[in-house]
This record gives C-alpha cells, sequence and structure tokens, in this order.
C-alpha cells in the first residue's frame, strides 16, 4: 500500500466513524465491486451473493469505529465478507476433503510451465473449476496487493499455509487453464 | 508492473456479469441502510406520540395565558415546553409522512433536541428554586439541578472535544494526502 492509499484510508475510517454518509458511499463504491467478486466466489448463488455483500456493510457500518489500524481497512473488508460467507456456508468451509484432494492431485504435476494468467477471461472461468479454498486464496491475490499476512490474516492460518496454499493454487489455476486449450 | 496487476484485476472484475434486476434490488437495499423503514405499528405509535405532543404544546399555551399570576421563570418554562413540544412533533411528522427513519441523522435531533430542553428546564426551575419563599427547600432544589447540570455539561464538553478532535485529525490528514498525491506526482516527473 503506497503512503497516498495508506492515508486515504486512514481519512475514510476517520470520516466513517465521525458518521459521514458521503464517507460510507464512497467506501461502498471503492470495495463493492471487489468485494462482491470475493464473495461470489465463495457461493453458488449471485443472489446469495448480493445477499452476504449488504450484510457486509451492515456489520461495516455498525463496526467501522472501533477499527483501531486505519491501515488494516482493505484486509478487514476482506475479513468481514468472509465472516458473513462463513455464516452462510458454513458447512462448505467446513469440508477440506476436496482440498486435500486437490492438492495431492498437483503434487504430480511439473512446475516449469509458465503461467497464463494474462487472460483476465478465462483465468475467471478457471477460478470456478478449481476447489474452494485454492479459488479464496487465488482471488484475493488478484484482486488486492495483499503481503502474504495479510491473507494470512483474512483466511486465519499462518503464512506459510498461505504460500503453499497459493502455490497450489496457481499450479491448479494452470492446469485448469491448460485443460480448457 | 502495478499498472499490469491494476489492468488484470479490472478485466477480472469487469468478467463479472450480474443480473441487472438483482444488482438493482441490493442498490436499493444498500440505499436504505440508513433509512430503517418504518413498520405499522411503529407508524401508529409515532402518531400517537404527535398527538400528545401537540396535546401538550397546546396545554402550555393555555398555562401561559391562564396562569399570568405564575412568576416570569415559570411561564418561561411553558414557552421552552411549547417550543419543545413543537419541534419534536415537527421531527416526528416528517419522519411519519417519510415512512422511514434516518438512523443517523434523525437519531442525533432527537438526542440534540431533548438534551436541549433538559438544559434550558434544569436552568429554569433552579432560578426557580432560586426565588422560592423557603430557603431549606429552595436550597436543596438548586443543589439536585446543579449535580444534573454538571453532568450534562461534562456530557456536551467530551463531545465536542471529542468532534473537534477528529475535525483536526482529519483535516492534518486531508494534508497528508495532498502531500503524499504532490510527493506522487513529483516522482513520476
Amino acid at each position: 500500500m503506497t503512503d497516498k492509499e495508506r492515508i486515504y484510508c486512514e481519512l475514510l475510517v476517520l470520516r466513517c466513524s465521525r458518521g459521514d454518509k458521503g464517507a460510507f458511499e464512497e467506501l461502498i463504491r471503492l470495495w463493492e465491486n471487489k468485494l462482491f467478486y470475493y464473495i461470489r466466489r465463495l457461493v453458488t448463488s449471485e443472489e446469495e451473493a448480493w445477499d452476504i455483500l449488504q450484510e457486509t456493510w451492515i456489520k461495516v457500518f455498525q463496526s467501522v469505529g472501533s477499527l483501531k489500524n486505519p491501515d488494516a481497512l482493505p484486509s478487514w473488508l476482506y475479513s468481514i465478507a468472509r465472516h458473513s460467507a462463513m455464516d452462510h456456508w458454513r458447512d462448505r468451509f467446513a469440508d477440506v476433503r476436496t482440498e486435500k484432494m486437490d492438492e495431492d492431485v498437483l503434487l504430480e504435476i511439473p512446475d516449469d510451465k509458465t503461467p497464463d494468467f494474462d487472460n483476465a477471461e478465462r483465468v475467471h472461468r478457471g477460478l470456478d473449476r478449481i476447489s474452494l479454498s485454492h479459488r479464496e486464496v487465488l482471488t484475493l491475490f488478484f484482486l488486492e496487493d495483499f503481503s502474504i499476512e495479510e491473507i494470512a490474516s483474512i483466511l486465519i492460518i499462518a503464512p506459510g499455509t498461505v504460500k503453499s496454499r497459493l502455490h497450489y493454487a496457481k499450479r491448479a489455476l494452470r492446469l485448469v487453464l491448460e485443460k480448457e486449450v | 508492473m502495478e499498472n499490469t496487476h491494476d489492468n488484470f484485476r479490472n478485466k477480472l472484475l469487469e468478467s463479472e456479469h450480474f443480473t441487472p434486476e438483482l444488482k438493482e434490488k441490493y442498490n436499493r437495499e444498500v440505499h436504505m441502510l440508513f433509512e430503517k423503514k418504518l413498520t405499522a405499528p411503529r407508524k401508529w405509535f409515532m402518531t400517537a406520540i404527535i398527538a400528545v405532543m401537540l396535546g401538550q404544546a397546546a396545554f402550555f399555551l393555555y398555562a401561559v395565558i391562564a396562569f399570568s399570576e405564575l412568576p416570569f421563570l415559570a411561564r418561561a418554562g411553558f414557552g421552552v415546553g411549547i417550543l419543545f413540544a413543537l419541534s419534536f412533533a415537527g421531527l416526528l411528522f416528517s419522519i411519519v409522512r417519510r415512512g422511514s427513519i434516518n438512523i443517523k441523522t434523525d437519531s442525533n435531533m432527537y438526542t440534540g433536541i431533548i438534551w436541549v430542553f433538559m438544559a434550558i428546564m434544569i436552568t429554569l426551575f433552579m432560578l426557580l428554586a432560586g426565588n422560592m419563599p423557603d430557603t431549606a427547600k429552595g436550597i436543596s432544589m438548586v443543589l439536585n439541578g446543579v449535580v444534573f447540570l454538571i453532568f450534562g455539561v461534562v456530557f456536551m464538553l467530551q463531545n465536542t472535544i471529542n468532534q473537534a478532535q477528529l475535525k483536526t485529525q482529519e483535516k492534518l490528514l486531508e494534508i497528508e494526502f495532498r502531500l503524499a498525491e504532490m510527493k506522487e506526482i513529483l516522482e513520476k516527473k
């Protein structure tokens, strides 16, 4: 995050906590599309994604004043979105079997192929065909310039796990994209 | 590099297609986040309060005119009562007419009106108590009033200080933001 972005986040949080309606609308305008994209990757129906996004804004609206570190605003927003989605889909998040299976299969794939992540439309389609945990970590990776630590704080896992999950997720996506061709 | 990532991200976001009806529904609901729709019982309850407030204003007006022998401060208290009742009824009327309550602005106005009314009334009662023929009773009333008034003033001061602090912080951040913007422009050049 650049200095300018950090200060802007701080300013936005301050205005929101003062109850500035304009600031809250600005917050929605800036993150709405990205949060929707992220939530949409976590749930199966579009309608649910919109509902979850709305719940996310309610939670943000209620607790933005308690955000101690405004630098963490983007990761905090994603955390809230994730929690809201988890409330809807607790069972799916608990199911780690598919994730394990994907990783086992992917270990057999050589890692020397160059990634073809330039075509956003293909990546978008490919994301829907990999496991939920891979899809989630890759979506965060693509949407924001998050550090490994920030992604770890959103997913509530260790930074090392983020690294390996990201690695496997990229391979899984690559495999899917290659099969498509 | 950053631009490549931004471009990719934007294209990725553009790849997401949504159903216009669902998006429209979401937009409406988000717009209503600050506006809480009034239920029918709540509307009736508010209408009843408006009626009570108007009745109260009418009674106070009658009291000001009819009880001309009352001290000036007591009649002034009734006058304040009329203003309070009318402004509160006006606020409630606008909410009922709109059919929704704005969580932020309306609540702040409620609090503001009630606080101002309480402060003025306590001050008037204290002034009245000071003029009471029974000095002992008068002093105890004044003391009770002072306690409430101190609480009110402390609350108001605290709120004012907090708001001033936040505003100063906001101005400083705005300056910092402008400097960061300038720095970015200079670095690009």
